[in-house]
């Protein structure tokens, strides 16, 4: 199989223009056909001559090595040039072309040395990881941060207002079979203790029913909504919890409505999958996605503490102390069993950490 | 064909053989068209050339490490000069022949397209969260310029990619286009499409998704006749010839193998987290469908990529060229599996060793055959004539769908 249309990499000599010359072997295409006419490159300089290579010896082109597009060198790939004319050159033999392009001013880009050498590659990566490390811990969260309360806060009651529709509508949340009365006065007595402890941040306390174990719950929307659910106000009798510890449970989900936790989730969850994205689109879309998953969780661990900060906060501002939360974590405890999910895969710190900040915050 | 000799010379003058002897003369006319066809086979195999792939692991881990870190530093703006780069590695480490191909596409090009990708993402999620209307009005933006946004991305790609001096092409009118490609969008949209319009009922739309879910096997070959009928390179247009059945078979194997396979894993899965107990099941069970939704895809992929590639190389002409693939769904799984394995344990490190061995099996499967000589084929190809309209728009925004 004839593969090389290179010639021999002997050329004729030069006719007068003598002097530092280097010649190179090379295949011409003209950019008419596709025939590979054999071609040599004479550099003197920053002056080159591409001739015919046989007797003609005929002068094709002639110019400075700058009018032409040159390719990166890639270690098992030919040189290719462009030619002003649209011609192609490929280099095969290049011998000292990278030289001579250098000296000429035409060598390789700062991007193109950094590939080029191991330790570049390695501190490439190195920071990398820091980077992407930094982004992570700080860079984002303060983002998101910076965003939820200065770009969104318009959005957010909105979006509340969406999701609440659609979980009444969609039959997810049924009307509350808790009484009127108690309902009132559990919210007359938690409007007291959020005025003392967070002034100023607007709530609105609703009550639903959700049956089955999901309705063990309360949660937080954005824009204030606060959701709380017959399973913790004693309507099934599998907990019985005292007044004080529902309101310490509100007092958990205020703090998430202080803090702007939901709408922070979603913009780092949607940063974290941009990034995932950039570092890892070129796999595959799915794989893209475990790193998030994971990395979201992370986020919504940091945000679940800082709510039981703020539970303690708001429990204190008036005048209780962290134990109901931490009868309620027992009570939690001996409902669900002991055997969970390890640490990075859940959405809640471990039961047995959040019980130590609270005890910790025990005066 | 010609014929190189007179049917009648082997007939004894004066003797009516075949008249009286029908038989006998189909039975030779027979045979000589057999040998006739296998010579022609010969003379195709003669002039088969592989393509090669000389692309190095080692090296294009440093491209892509530090690429990749000027693409994180830039948040994303490097990124079309990443790939401008990638592209350019894999295209000149291509051999056809003992000559390379090329890429030209320019960075700027693709920036601004992918501006506009991001943009219309961005108003697709928020309007899902936000405001339904908006939502909806991206899908039908979306839908109506599918068809425009792939025959961009189509000519920007071919008409940058060039292989011995001429630069491959795409011959499409946006009329083409869409009396071709838009039925794809509509077909699987049908669900949100009805819903929007008179409000469906619930059997409706699962008739549809159903419905869409049948035809995708056939959308993805409408998808992929356009692209190949459309291609052209020095002067020789590329043909199709339709092969949705092999299509079908391919989706048909490929859903048999997901569902075996998915099965299994939940089994295992189940087995093993019963072990550690009833909490871990719940709490890691979108990790879990993520990690068996991959390994699933990992197995099931060699299947069918094996069998559409040879469908699709097989009935793919280029003028006199002929194409065939040696890919083998066990060397692919084989090589699949191994990738994934060591790109999880490095954490994706391994991915650039795995992209140059997947690129060089992938290419080193190619074949091309002619019944002419590979110079004789060369010296009678011709530059594409350049569309005056077309070159401007598609240098403008530098669509990459990635199919």
């Amino acid at each position: 199989m004839d593969r090389t249309l290179n010639p021999p990499s002997s050329p004729a000599p030069l006719p007068s223009d003598a002097g530092a010359a280097v010649a190179f072997a090379a295949a011409y295409f003209d950019g008419n056909s596709a025939s590979a006419q054999p071609v040599y490159l004479r550099i003197a300089g920053a002056q080159l001559r591409v001739t015919r290579a046989d007797e003609s010896d005929t002068l094709l082109w002639q110019g400075t090595l700058h009018a032409l597009r040159w390719s990166e060198a890639f270690r098992h790939a030919p040189r290719q040039a462009l030619l002003p004319d649209g011609g192609t050159l490929e280099i095969n033999d290049r011998g000292e072309l990278d030289t001579v392009l250098t000296a000429a001013g035409l060598g390789p880009s700062r991007v193109v040395r950094l590939q080029r050498r191991w330790p570049a590659a390695l501190a490439s990566l190195l920071a990398l990881l820091l980077v992407t490390a930094a982004a992570y811990v700080y860079g984002l969260p303060a983002a998101a941060k910076w965003i939820a309360f200065n770009v969104t806060d318009g959005i957010e009651q909105r979006l509340g207002d969406l999701v609440l529709q659609e979980l009444d509508d969609g039959d997810f949340l049924a009307p509350s079979t808790l009484s009127h009365g108690r309902q009132e006065r559990l919210a007359a007595r938690f409007a007291e203790m959020a005025a003392r402890a967070a002034p100023g941040v607007s709530y609105r306390l609703l009550f639903r029913n959700i049956d089955g174990p999901l309705g063990v719950n309360a949660f937080a929307l954005p824009g204030g909504t606060i959701v709380l659910l017959d399973g913790l106000t004693g309507g099934d009798g599998r907990l019985s919890l005292t007044d004080e510890q529902i309101l310490g449970v509100l007092g958990h989900e205020l703090g998430h409505v202080k803090h702007k936790h939901v709408m922070r989730r979603l913009i780092q969850t949607a940063g974290t999958a941009v990034g995932a994205a950039v570092l890892w689109g070129d796999i595959a879309g799915l794989a893209a996605n475990v790193p998030v998953s994971l990395g979201a969780l992370q986020y919504t661990r940091d945000f679940e503490r800082e709510a039981d900060d703020f539970a303690v906060e708001f429990l204190h501002a008036n005048g209780l102390t962290p134990s109901p939360l931490l009868e309620f974590f027992r009570q939690i405890e001996s409902l669900s069993g002991s055997k969970r999910a390890p640490a990075f895969l859940s959405t809640h710190p471990s039961l047995k950490e959040r019980q130590e900040r609270l005890q910790r915050a025990v005066p | 064909m010609t014929r190189n000799h007179d049917p009648f010379a082997e007939l004894e003058p004066g003797t009516l053989r075949d008249e009286l002897n029908p038989e006998l003369a189909q039975r030779e006319a027979a045979a000589r068209a057999q040998r006739e066809a296998e010579e022609a086979q010969r003379r195709l195999a003669e002039h088969a050339r592989r393509l090669e792939f000389t692309g190095d692991g080692a090296e294009y881990f440093r491209i892509w490490i530090v690429n990749l870190v000027l693409t994180v530093v830039t948040v994303g703006l490097y990124s079309p000069w990443a790939k401008v780069r990638k592209t350019r590695y894999f295209w000149q480490n291509t051999v056809l022949d003992g000559h390379r191909f090329d890429y030209h596409g320019n960075p700027w090009a693709i920036l601004r397209g992918r501006l506009l990708a991001v943009l219309l993402l961005a108003a697709y999620t928020w309007g899902t969260d936000f405001s339904p209307t908006l939502a909806l009005a991206t899908i039908a933006v979306l839908c109506l310029a599918a068809p425009w946004l792939f025959l961009r991305a189509q000519e920007f790609k071919l008409r940058n990619t060039s292989h011995r001096g001429l630069r491959f092409g795409f011959d499409a009118s946006a009329r083409d286009a869409y009396r071709h490609l838009l039925p794809l969008p509509l077909i699987w949209f049908s669900g949100a499409i009805a819903t929007a319009a008179f409000g469906a009922s619930e059997t409706t739309i699962l008739a549809l998704s159903t419905l869409s879910g049948f035809a995708f096997p056939w959308m993805h070959h409408q998808l992929k006749q356009f692209q190949h009928s459309r291609a052209h390179y020095g002067g020789l247009h590329a043909r199709f010839d339709p092969v949705w059945s092999s299509f079908y078979s391919a989706y048909f194997i490929g859903g048999a193998v997901l569902v075996l396979v998915v099965i299994g894993l939940v089994i295992l899965t189940m087995a093993v987290t019963s072990l550690a107990g009833p909490g871990l099941l719940t709490d890691a069970s979108s990790a879990l469908g993520i990690a068996i939704g991959a390994l699933a895809y990992a197995v099931v992929w060699p299947f069918m990529a094996t069998r559409m590639q040879r469908a699709v190389w097989g009935h793919t002409t280029l003028g006199p060229v002929r194409f065939w693939t040696y890919i083998d769904s066990g060397d692919l799984l084989r090589l699949v599996l191994s990738c994934m394995a060591l790109t999880v344990v490095t954490c994706g490190l391994y991915w650039p060793y795995a992209a140059v061995r997947l690129a060089r099996y992938r290419v080193q499967c190619i074949e091309l055959r002619t019944t002419l000589p590979p110079r004789e084929l060369a010296a009678g190809l011709q530059p594409a004539a350049q569309r005056a309209s077309g070159d401007g728009a598609a240098d403008l925004f530098g669509l990459d769908v990635g199919l």
